[in-house]
């Protein structure tokens, strides 16, 4: 199963008029696995989700399911099933009929196509809805409804258009397991498009950050969080504060760089960087503590602008005289042992460890548009 | 609330004794003539009546005085057909196609809309001159259902675009994701969304043919539509008679918008059976 549905996907480039949706794009996604991209909208992610689908042809480039070229290979022959990000069901038809809606258009009589419907309507427990029309459900039962119409054809490869962003925040929850569960038990192969972090996270084997139509990483979701491959991924993930600074020696693949206001930090890994380049590296927000007194190396001094209590851990933002706020998120008891109060001037320090060497040079803000 | 229990103004009592004016200018003549044309056998064209009867309805059609008053609704309800089902085929395709700008989409458009413009009467006359260069003979259901296309296609490709506004492109794609042809596409997904816009259509492209003039006058030839023939009478009929068509022919125009919303009706009634698992 799991190399018939493995997806190869090589220098694919998608034009509308002169703008590249997509830009040269390789990307392999492991079959049976569980792929989430993620990027701002307007990103290529939904494009490169449709040219899977068939639903766009590429301008350019190789697309393979399952070893097998389906570039130019119509929609639905293909092995893929799409889920709309509004559903887009048949407005006129049954929820019966709407999930056999794909078994008609094969030639399959009335009744063995309505009792596997039915039979698939049950396994996402709305068996008893089976007459209703699709404005008579829910926002959650009529994605239960797509899932269904989306797998009773058997698809190799499953792709979802953002599928949870119609949800209240409490279903969107329990339709992650749910989706997560629904990948574990069918073996195939899930590609799932959000603009939401906490859901890639959750839910992928694989992350796929996208940016102006070029893939900035990809990689397990551990991979990306803790060595984002440049400051977008690093500040779009979050996590992160994203520092500057110039090299000041190296010694092996260690390096130590000075900030702009006079703090020396170590890289413990940098490979390839010379003395005089201006890098970036990236601290994770949750390994630093705070100091009575300015450290020598490796931390900074701020001035307090926010804090904010989030039940295990306190967000604290500095104002370090840079136009990026520094965030420190302090475990509860440390905090409420010694609460600090916004205009106090603090200083922070970290592990060399802590701090990440940022290779791509992709700096933009990474803040996700809302659509 | 407490607009709605507030003292109503002058301007309040000032506008709505307009609208009364404009509901009363709308259906008063209509009201009036559906009025004589009950008027008794002696009764002349004006008021008072003379006795209520239903007498010129019968004169309709007995009375040989009124020229081919039944050949005419004949031929017009052929003719309306004839548009109702050419209007909603054509517009229905048409519709599709514009949704994709294809080379030309913008002056298609225009050209199509100019004839809306363009007097009725001139049409007409083009329509005649042109058909009779080509060498054919000016007919009701040649040179004529071609005058009515030119006015119930253009509108009908209107109501058109405002139903294809409502129309959701996903679901087509859904149905293409699911393996469905084009064909079965349109057969079982577009189609079927589309129906009920598709019966409004259907009925501007008959009941504009129904009650077309100008563009019928120098196009239909020798035999004459019925809003022709009841122009005709107004000339040289000077009996009720003139009221009972005007009342026989209302009745028939409210008659097919009543099928029509019968059709809607029926639909979403089967569509509610089909959904509590009939």
């Amino acid at each position: 199963m799991s190399d018939a549905s493995r997806i190869d996907i090589s220098g694919v480039t998608k034009l509308y008029g002169p703008v590249k949706a997509v830009n040269n794009v390789d990307l392999v996604i492991e079959g049976g696995s569980y792929c989430c991209m993620i990027g701002p909208s307007g990103c290529g992610k939904t494009t490169l989700l449709r040219m899977i689908a068939g639903h766009e042809a590429p301008s350019s480039g190789r697309i393979a399911i399952g070893g097998q070229d389906v570039t130019h290979s119509r929609t639905g022959s293909r092995g893929t099933a799409l889920m709309f990000q509004n559903y887009a069901l048949f407005p006129h038809l049954s929820l019966t009929d709407n999930v056999a809606f794909s078994l008609r258009v094969k030639g399959e009589a009335t009744e063995p196509r309505r009792a596997k419907a039915r039979e698939m309507l049950d396994r996402v427990q709305l068996s008893h809805l089976a007459d209703r029309l699709p404005s008579e459900l829910s926002g959650g039962q009529q994605q239960r409804v797509a899932l269904a119409r989306a797998l009773i054809t058997n698809p190799k490869v499953l792709l979802l258009d953002e599928p949870l962003s119609a949800l209240d925040e409490f279903l969107r929850l329990r339709m992650r397991v749910e989706l997560k569960r629904l990948q574990n038990e069918l073996g195939i192969t899930f590609i799932h498009v959000t603009h939401t972090q906490p859901e890639a996270i959750a839910l992928a084997d694989q992350v796929v950050v996208m940016d102006h139509g070029l893939i900035e990483q990809a990689a397990s979701p551990r991979e990306i969080y803790n060595h984002p491959h440049s400051p977008y991924v690093a500040r779009f993930m979050g996590g992160q504060n994203v520092l500057a600074g110039k090299v000041e020696s190296i010694s092996g693949d260690a390096a130590t760089v000075t900030t702009a206001d006079g703090h020396r930090h170590d890289l413990p890994s940098a490979p390839g960087v010379t003395p005089g380049a201006e890098i970036r590296f990236s601290v994770r927000r949750d390994r630093i503590h705070i100091l009575p007194e300015a450290p020598a190396r490796n931390g900074l001094t701020g001035k307090v602008i926010n804090t904010e209590y989030q039940g295990t851990f306190v967000k604290v933002a500095l104002d370090t005289g840079t136009r990026e706020e520094f965030i420190i998120y302090m475990p509860d008891e440390a905090w409420f042992a010694r609460p600090i109060s916004v205009g106090e001037t603090i200083h922070a320090t970290w592990e060399p460890a802590a701090s990440h060497h940022l290779k791509g040079t992709n700096n933009s803000a990474g803040t996700p548009l809302e659509d | 609330m407490a607009q709605a229990t507030h003292r109503r103004g002058l301007g309040f009592y000032l506008l709505a004794g307009f609208f009364a004016l404009f509901v009363i200018f709308l259906y008063g003549p209509m009201l009036v003539i559906f009025i004589l044309s009950f008027q008794g056998p002696t009764g002349g064209l004006t008021f008072p009546l003379r006795g209520v009867s239903t007498h010129w309805f019968g004169d309709l059609w007995t009375s040989t005085r009124y020229g081919d008053l039944g050949g005419a609704f004949r031929r017009s309800m052929i003719l309306g057909a004839m548009s109702l089902l050419i209007t909603a085929v054509v517009c229905l395709f048409a519709g599709l196609a514009f949704r994709k700008r294809f080379i030309g989409a913008g002056p298609l458009f225009y050209l199509a809309i100019t004839s809306l413009v363009v007097p009725g009467i001139l049409l007409g006359l083009g329509i005649s001159q042109l058909f009779q260069l080509l060498g054919f003979r000016l007919n009701w259901w040649l040179s004529g259902l071609g005058a009515h296309l030119s006015w119930t296609l253009p509108f009908g490709l209107l109501i058109m675009f405002a139903v294809l506004n409502r129309f959701d492109s996903s679901w087509e794609e859904a149905a293409r994701d699911a393996g469905a042809t084009p064909s079965q596409t349109l057969r079982y997904v577009t189609v079927p969304i589309l129906f009920p816009g598709l019966i409004a259509v259907a009925l501007f492209g008959f009941t504009l043919s129904y009650d077309e003039m100008p563009r019928s006058l120098l196009t239909v030839g020798g035999k004459n539509t019925l809003p022709i023939e009841i122009s005709n009478m107004t000339t040289n009929v000077t009996t009720p008679a003139l009221y009972a068509i005007g009342t026989v022919t209302s009745v028939i125009s409210f008659a097919v918008i009543a099928a029509a919303f019968a059709c809607i009706a029926l639909i979403q009634k089967r569509r509610a059976r089909a959904k509590r698992g009939a």
